[in-house]
């Protein structure tokens, strides 16, 4: 019930927390070790829920996540909050070397198999695992709102770290219609999300 | 490739599907295209909510783990504001526009992503230990004038070697002036044909508030006022830049801010310069 009353109000505890996340790191930029320990309760799971969405691996997904977090504190000096969030900036991070390390670890062969094996029955989509709060309930019901291609092709890039030739080739689309599909999707996602830009 | 193409390149590049050499293409166009740097930015947030709604609690070890290496690992520098990478998107770069919150340049730091790593960068707050990189400098210029440069530069950090080069070219330009500043034993070392200053000082006392820091202004001929960077002491030591045209500004003032600063001064002038 604490759950509901914390999201009763949509939106408002998502955008406080972000502003404290924003807080934090600018502290952080200043090499405040404390704003760092402050900072890690409101990011870590974000960084380790997409590290093991991209690795699909326990153990290494622990390992991408260690990097990302000390990088975070390594290049906070260069957050730029004018040019976006901190948690876009450390999910950018993660991602980076998320998809990094999948490429270097894995084939495309066997990054379809890991996704195969962490999605039975193709239950593993975006729009079945987002599950918490209301910022989770908004973003699937952005995901919703794609087309079933768009979708697709989001998650192949966003989530199997497949290159957006590797979305062409796997769906045997043409590589103009795999970039439209991503770029369209994220599109209507940002206007569906009401993120500002 | 066309830009038209490039442009169309924005979803693909926000959720990492770009290819080594196509990513470094894409960002060389971030660079000199406004339009596409707005629409990376926006799609990077937007990925970044449906990131961060599939949290999954991380391993209970990872914490303490993290904490261990961060005590150990030096910060970056902040970012030059004319450096090229400067223009991508929400990945930790400065903005080219920004009057100038940003010590000095690393090229080896400054990857077009951003995101790698430099290498052998172990030393605990090298950036801010502008003593050393003073001190060093001198050095730098002696090993300079007998040819033997890279002798001495390699002892250094390479925050360091950058920071002191990004204030000997300041402090060494033809035109350059020192200013005494009332703020511990501070002074500003302009130019204007580098179109930069540096605020140096030591004994400088720690902002009245806690967690409160000091931050720069330029006072323009006009009365405007624009925000530098802010900057709290360590061991009573400061280092700041600022960047830009500095040509029509007439005095730099010092006031305190909030951590992060602010657009415009909202604290007391703790100490002022007229240039």
């Amino acid at each position: 019930m604490d759950d509901h009353r914390l999201h009763a109000v949509p939106g408002e505890q998502g955008s406080s927390g972000a502003q404290v996340a924003d807080t934090l790191l600018a502290q952080v930029a200043r090499g405040d070790a404390g704003a760092f320990e402050r900072l890690y309760p409101l990011v870590a799971g974000a960084v380790y829920g997409l590290a093991l969405r991209v690795v699909r691996n326990h153990a290494l997904a622990e390992e991408v996540s260690q990097e990302v977090l000390v990088d975070v504190w390594r290049q906070a000096p260069r957050f730029d909050r004018t040019r976006g969030s901190a948690m876009s900036w450390v999910l950018t991070i993660a991602h980076r070397r998320a998809v990094d390390r999948v490429r270097r670890e894995a084939s495309q062969a066997d990054r379809a198999a890991r996704a195969a094996a962490l999605a039975p029955d193709g239950q593993d989509g975006v729009a079945d695992q987002v599950e918490r709060g209301w910022e989770a309930a908004r973003v699937h019901h952005a995901m919703v709102r794609l087309t079933d291609p768009q979708r697709e092709a989001i998650e192949l890039a966003f989530f199997s770290g497949y290159t957006h030739q590797e979305v062409a080739g796997v769906l045997g689309i043409p590589l103009g219609t795999a970039k439209t599909r991503i770029r369209d999707g994220l599109i209507r996602l940002r206007d569906v999300l009401g993120v500002e830009r | 490739m066309s830009t038209e193409n490039l442009h169309a390149l924005t979803g693909a590049y926000a959720v990492d599907g770009l290819e080594p050499a196509e990513r470094a293409a894409f960002e060389e166009h971030l660079a000199t295209c406004p339009e596409c740097r707005d629409e990376v930015a926006g799609l990077r947030e937007t990925v970044a909510k449906i990131a961060a709604a599939v949290e999954v609690t991380p391993p209970a070890g990872l914490r303490g783990r993290v904490l261990a290496e961060v005590a150990r690992t030096a910060q970056w520098t902040p970012d030059v504001p004319d450096a090229p990478a400067a223009a991508l998107g929400s990945a930790g770069t400065a903005d080219l526009a920004a009057p100038g919150a940003a010590a000095t340049a690393d090229p080896a730091a400054r990857g077009s992503s951003g995101i790698a790593p430099p290498p052998g960068r172990r030393q605990p707050a090298a950036w801010r230990r502008w003593a050393a990189a003073a001190a060093a400098a001198v050095l730098l210029v002696a090993g300079a004038v007998a040819g033997g440069l890279a002798v001495h530069q390699h002892q250094l950090d390479q925050a360091a070697a950058s920071q002191q080069a990004h204030m000997m070219l300041i402090a060494t330009a033809p035109d350059a002036v020192s200013h005494a500043v009332a703020l511990g034993t501070s002074h500003v070392v302009m130019s204007q044909t580098m179109g930069a200053a540096a605020l140096v000082g030591e004994d400088v006392p720690m902002p009245g508030h806690a967690g409160m820091a000091y931050q720069l202004w330029m006072v323009h001929s006009d009365g405007s006022t624009a925000p530098g960077p802010t900057f709290v002491p360590d061991h009573g030591q400061v280092l700041a830049f600022v960047a830009g045209d500095l040509s029509s500004v007439t005095s730099l003032t010092i006031t305190e801010e909030p951590a992060h600063g602010s657009a415009a001064p909202t604290g007391a002038v703790v100490a002022s310069v007229a240039l």
